[in-house]
């Protein structure tokens, strides 16, 4: 009877040992503190805080992982067989638990905490902190004394603050109707918007491309540049962190005209045309730009000799580009008048040139974007004049009666 | 024991600590002094009748108060104070705005010579040889100058107060949220016009 314990008692112990190290319990006499670390998050300058960008589409996901060890089982705690003692075997993995504000956790992911970071979530500080480490343990097996059902590390890890962030621009130009787009007029103003707004943020741009005011706070106007640059970067720089918004900056480009009236005398013949303006493009608004004409030299040959090298006025004060957008043309930039003299008979052939650099000023900027022939000809056919004058596409003539 | 030169230099250095202390924790409410200075003086400026173009100046500067969401001073008074000066910004640049301003009445790029002038549109009044002529080519551009310029001094305005109403909409959102409690308090401040009033409480009122 005795012998019999005793083998069976050695066979148990044995199995239970066996079993107790092929299961490694992760445990140790005196387990420190429960550690906590972030991944799929930016980590800021302050310790245990981490930022993340709330991504207008798809996901980012954010784990929170728990790591530590349980106390190993006291000797009281140990299965028991005559002098012979070993750990219980374990039961399962161990389990943490998590205080949070976001995210699950899923027993099949281990110690961690998941949160998906998309559009829906909402801009905030989210806290996350393990709490216990819990491992259990199967009785000892039947013959040996002992035992214990679980053991716990209870002391909390540190908390960490994960910040959901996102950086929201709208035009303040009503039009193009696209207020959340990145493609900007010169000088063009932008409303920046950081949230949580309880961030303090501060804000800059690349050297003297553009400007931003305030340059501190969860909100700012940014300025566009006052002529074409790309990217122009906004930075934003908070927790340690630096994130940039680059924006496109264009310039006017295109000028249409729309003719509304012709202009005529015959004694001695003159000619012109009265145009509406428009500016381009289309898919920004320009109206911080301002469009004139500079200053050229003509070309006159044959009967306008006598106007060659006669003097463009350049313009003294600029229109301003309006707000209103015809499509296909542009943005409204006032009107021109195309006027063409003659000194009177006796007719001959003749041309007279300027090409005249039109001009954008935004700002202190003042920058040639374009050149338009004035161009006014006089033809002879069949002994009689015909004086023809076009600027940009457009034209009118006057044959003499 | 300290000799008398040294114990001067000591409270020297003293006061100028003082001085450094008291100016460092004033550094924030400096750029609200200096809004304060500007509506001062641009008040004076339109008593006189003059300068509305200063208007814009007044957002510009109330603007570029620093916000800190992050400071009990910000959240306590900066805030309420910078809330209040770009209402009154754009009190100023509402009232510089000129009534019923015909913003389709368009100046043209080049003014057209007097017939018989002998130049074409664009051309120089130097060319005109004819000195009536020349004086009615220069009267005519003199007044499609003055028409840009009242345009170019409008659309500024006008440009000013979108820039100021969108600011001011966003700052009421992004720091008072949906208590507007201390908005509509400003307003009924009697310096701030109706059109004011009317403008912003149509803006953060929920549509």
């Amino acid at each position: 009877m005795r012998t019999y314990f005793w083998n069976n008692c050695a066979t148990v112990f044995l199995v239970g040992v066996v079993l107790g190290l092929t299961n490694s319990i992760a445990c140790q006499q005196n387990p420190g503190k429960i550690s906590i670390a972030v991944s799929g998050a930016q980590a800021g300058s302050d310790q245990n805080y981490y930022v993340v960008e709330i991504p207008e589409q798809g996901k980012t996901t954010v784990t929170i992982t728990g790591s530590g060890q349980t106390p190993c089982p006291t000797d009281q705690e140990k299965c028991k067989c005559k002098k012979q003692s070993a750990d219980p075997e374990p039961d399962g993995d161990p389990k943490y638990t998590f205080t949070k504000t976001a995210g699950s956790q899923d027993p099949a992911d281990g110690p961690t905490v998941k949160w998906d970071v998309d559009s829906s979530v909402n801009p905030g500080e989210y806290k996350f902190k393990v709490t216990k480490i819990e491992q259990a343990y199967k009785a000892c097996a039947q013959g040996l004394t002992g035992g214990v059902t679980s053991k716990s590390n209870t002391q909390e890890s540190e908390e960490v603050t994960v910040l959901a962030y996102k950086i929201e621009t709208e035009t303040v130009a009503a039009k193009p109707s696209d207020k959340k787009r990145k493609k900007l007029g010169v000088l063009e103003d932008v409303i920046v918007k950081f949230l949580p707004s309880s961030i303090s943020v501060n804000w800059n741009v690349d050297e003297g491309k553009g400007s931003v005011s305030p340059a501190s706070g969860a909100l700012v106007t940014y300025t566009a540049h006052d002529e074409a640059t790309s990217p122009s970067a906004l930075k934003a720089t908070f927790k340690g962190v630096t994130k940039k918004t680059d924006f496109t900056v264009v310039e006017p480009s295109t000028i249409t005209f729309t003719k509304t009236s012709n202009i005529s005398q015959t004694s001695p013949l003159g000619v012109g045309f009265l145009v509406d303006c428009f500016i381009g493009p289309e898919d920004v608004n320009l109206s911080k730009a301002s469009v004139g004409e500079g200053s050229t030299n003509a070309v006159g040959t044959g009967y306008f000799s006598y106007q060659n090298n006669e003097k463009h006025r350049p313009s003294i004060r600029m229109i301003p580009i309006g707000n209103t957008l015809t499509v296909g043309k542009g943005w409204d930039n006032g009107n021109d008048t195309i006027t063409g003299d003659t000194k009177g008979p006796t007719y001959s052939p003749g041309k007279f040139t300027w090409s005249i650099p039109q001009i954008y000023t935004a700002g202190s900027k003042t920058k040639q974007f374009k050149i338009l022939d004035h161009v006014k000809e006089l033809t002879m056919n069949a002994g009689k004049a015909t004086l023809s004058i076009s600027k940009n596409g457009v034209s009118n003539q006057i044959t003499e009666p | 024991m300290m000799t008398s030169q040294k114990r001067i230099l000591f409270v020297y250095l003293a006061l100028l600590v003082l001085l450094f202390m008291r100016q460092s924790q004033s550094s924030e409410p400096s750029y609200l002094k200096k809004f304060q200075l500007q509506m001062k003086s641009y008040e004076c400026e339109v008593a006189a009748g003059k300068k509305r173009q200063d208007a814009p100046k007044l957002f510009e500067t109330a603007r570029a108060i620093p916000d800190n969401p992050e400071s009990k001073e910000w959240r306590d008074s900066i805030k309420l104070d910078k809330l209040k000066a770009l209402v009154l910004s754009l009190n100023a640049i509402q009232a510089s705005l000129i009534p019923n301003f015909n913003l389709g009445d368009k100046p043209t790029r080049n003014v057209a010579p007097p017939p018989n002038s002998g130049i074409d549109s664009g051309g120089s009044p130097d060319d005109i040889m004819d000195p009536k002529l020349r004086v009615q080519y220069l009267a005519a551009i003199a007044a499609n100058n003055a028409k840009v310029e009242r345009l170019r001094e409008e659309n500024d305005l006008v440009h000013a107060k979108e820039s100021c109403l969108a600011y001011l909409k966003a700052y009421i959102e992004s720091y008072f949220g949906t208590d507007v409690s201390p908005v509509k308090a400003i307003l009924e401040s009697p310096e701030i016009s109706n059109e004011t009033r009317t403008l912003i409480i149509s803006e953060i009122s929920p549509r």
